[in-house]
């Protein structure tokens, strides 16, 4: 449960990471539309928000909510720790996603 | 200030507060950070420990030691094994003698036969989380209120840091590396930026804690000094033992108690605390394994027994915390995490991690900043010198000091007398020397050779295990024994940090312009 929450932690991470324009630049060598930058933005708060789920369910809401604010932690140094290192390791990240929520990300090359 | 505007005098603020006092809240950061697992470097300490493996039997072993050696006590307590410290203790207290944390008779037993074990004298993680609060060798009071202002500017340095940095949201996951100056302030922006949440809850909340150790006259006002009071109103403690008549009469057996117990407790049984055992008084109280709320402190329940018959008694009642106490309990606790499962403890972990490091690239940050100027102005000026002195000595040199402690826990004699005291002694000799040994050496030189020091001290604790009978990589692995392999993992992974840090600065070349090109700026300058 908990690894899952690290999970969409880092995935949420990595959609804000993408919808800033610089970022988004370096990972897939593109500029953003602006309604990419948008899903991509509402994309990852909605699996940081996501997150919060499984953790709340494994330890109950006090514990829970402390383990998914930790969480975010790691997912956010990893993802700087990408896109520092290896850019274009972002998007791929990415792609279990476009087969999960294919609505959401249609359009981007 | 005048002349300056509001996020410059907040620079200004954040640079000397935090040069100030940088040196101390690193070191305070980095052993509070390894609190966390204040248990299991404990149980790593006590290589004795290590052959026996738990049994469900420990309770009755427990017991019959108990019986054998203390029949007539007023008090037993026996501290069960758990996950994270799996050690089996008993201890009791004479009739008439004070009953507190302190006193009375301890013996540890192999959790597996239950023979009394003779187990080396050490601190263990416990010198590490007491000197992250109170230091060492110093009127407790004074350290805690030298610790307690570190932390109060903490919270200064967080607050001003925050306002300074002009591009929170803008650089929020941005690192530029090889970019000299650059990548130092955003490495200090990032590792504070990415866990500021962590850093604000564990600055804060160390606050607290320390407000009621040094600022208790509200409290002793409302209380008038009965601090004991106002703490058991807190917690809802128990009175002291009263004075009871009573004959001799034998103990119900534990074994249905237990059953009891664990039917209701997930985490199982913590404690037993049997109150004047063999008598028709006696009392068994069992403690369950860790709450699972942040409002109670993590505290846990009770279940308290006849000692004869074996009747459940009234249970003391689960209050609802007052509000005052719930948010003190909340803070309190996230910082203590004595509630935490490993998942959490080693996020905690790593945020404290990044604590120590944001406290440190700060630090280096502050003499990168300096470096054009003082090859233009042709000199180091003594400051500066100073602050690269106590820079090496204390970033390098604290993680080689706690590296040497671990190192005279596994080489220096079991049976040597005061070996307690010369565990410590070598953390601190060692620690002296890496701050004295920046004043021989290059700024360049210094770093590298710490470092490399603190790899290889830290990659020969795992090879000096592999020696022994029980405590090695090797035969923890085949145990499943996780405690330990987990701290041999931890103390490689560390040793690999380090190496990996020293290979990075010997190919490292810096990236100061001058006008003729020299083939190693920094050390000319210390030579000038």
């Amino acid at each position: 449960m908990i690894l899952l929450t690290l999970l969409l932690c880092l995935l949420g991470m990595a959609c804000l990471c993408l919808a800033m324009p610089r970022h988004f630049e370096a990972a897939c060598g593109g500029k953003p539309a602006a309604a990419q930058g948008r899903a991509l933005r509402l994309l990852g708060w909605g699996l940081l928000l996501l997150a919060l789920w499984p953790a709340v369910r494994a330890a109950g809401p006090s514990v829970g909510l402390a383990l998914w604010a930790a969480a975010l932690t790691p997912a956010a140094v990893l993802s700087l720790l990408l896109l520092s290192y290896r850019p274009r390791w972002l998007a791929p990240l990415l792609l279990p996603l476009l087969v999960w929520a294919p609505g959401a990300e249609r359009g981007r090359k | 200030m005048n002349g300056m505007g509001f996020r410059q005098s907040n620079a200004w603020l954040h640079t000397w507060v935090g040069l100030l006092l940088g040196w101390l809240l690193y070191a305070v950061f980095l052993t509070g950070t390894l609190s966390f697992f204040q248990d299991e470097i404990s149980y790593w300490m006590k290589p004795e420990l290590h052959a026996a493996t738990p049994g469900p039997q420990s309770a009755e072993l427990a017991l019959q030691q108990l019986q054998q050696r203390a029949a007539d006590a007023q008090l037993w307590q026996i501290d069960l094994p758990d996950e994270r410290d799996p050690e089996l203790q008993v201890q009791w207290f004479a009739p008439g003698e004070h009953i507190g944390k302190r006193g009375g008779e301890r013996l540890t037993l192999d959790a597996a036969s239950g023979e009394p074990l003779q187990v080396r004298e050490t601190r263990g993680g416990g010198f590490l989380y007491r000197f992250h609060f109170e230091l060492y060798a110093m009127p407790r009071q004074t350290a805690r209120w030298i610790v307690g202002i570190a932390t109060f500017v903490m919270l200064v340095a967080i607050v001003s840091g925050v306002v300074t940095h002009k591009k929170l949201f803008k650089d929020f996951f941005t690192f530029r590396p090889a970019k000299g100056q650059r990548s130092w302030l955003d490495a200090h922006n990032a590792t504070a930026v990415l866990a500021l949440p962590f850093h604000f809850m564990i600055t804060y909340s160390g606050l607290l804690l320390f407000m009621f150790m040094l600022m208790p006259w509200g409290v002793q006002s409302q209380y008038q000094g009965n601090m004991q009071a106002f703490f058991g109103e807190l917690r809802s403690r128990g009175e002291p033992m009263a004075q009871v008549v009573a004959e001799p009469a034998a103990l119900t057996p534990l074994a249905s108690l237990l059953e009891q117990a664990d039917a209701r407790w997930e985490r199982g049984v913590a404690s037993i605390r049997i109150t004047r055992p063999n008598t028709s008084a006696a009392q068994i109280e069992l403690r369950e394994q860790g709450g699972d709320s942040l409002l109670h402190r993590g505290g846990a329940e009770r279940l308290l027994f006849d000692g004869v018959s074996g009747a459940a008694l009234e249970q003391p009642a689960d209050s609802a915390p007052a509000v005052a106490s719930a948010v003190y309990n909340v803070f309190s606790s996230l910082h203590l995490i004595r509630f935490a499962g490993p998942p959490l403890r080693w996020l905690f972990f790593v945020s404290g991690l990044l604590g120590t490091a944001m406290i440190a690239t700060g630090l280096v940050l502050w003499v990168v900043k300096r470096l054009p100027q003082r090859i233009k102005a042709g000199h180091t000026p003594l400051g500066h010198r100073l602050v690269e002195v106590l820079n090496v000595g204390t970033i390098a040199g604290l993680p080689c000091a706690i590296a040497a402690y671990f190192l005279a826990n596994r080489l220096l004699p079991a049976q040597l007398s005061g070996r307690l005291d010369w565990e410590i002694n070598a953390f601190f000799l060692v620690w002296a020397l890496c701050l004295l040994h920046p004043l021989l050496r290059t700024s360049r030189q210094a770093w590298l050779e710490q470092l490399a020091v603190g790899a290889l001290l830290f990659a020969s604790l795992p090879l000096l295990g592999l020696l022994t009978a029980h405590s090695g990589l090797l035969s923890s692995f085949g145990r499943g024994d996780w405690l330990l392999a987990g701290m041999d993992l931890t103390l490689l992974a560390t040793a690999t940090g380090l190496a990996f840090a020293t290979w990075k600065l010997a190919r490292h070349q810096p990236l100061v312009r001058v006008a003729r090109p020299r083939p190693a700026p920094r050390q000319k300058e210390v030579a000038l």
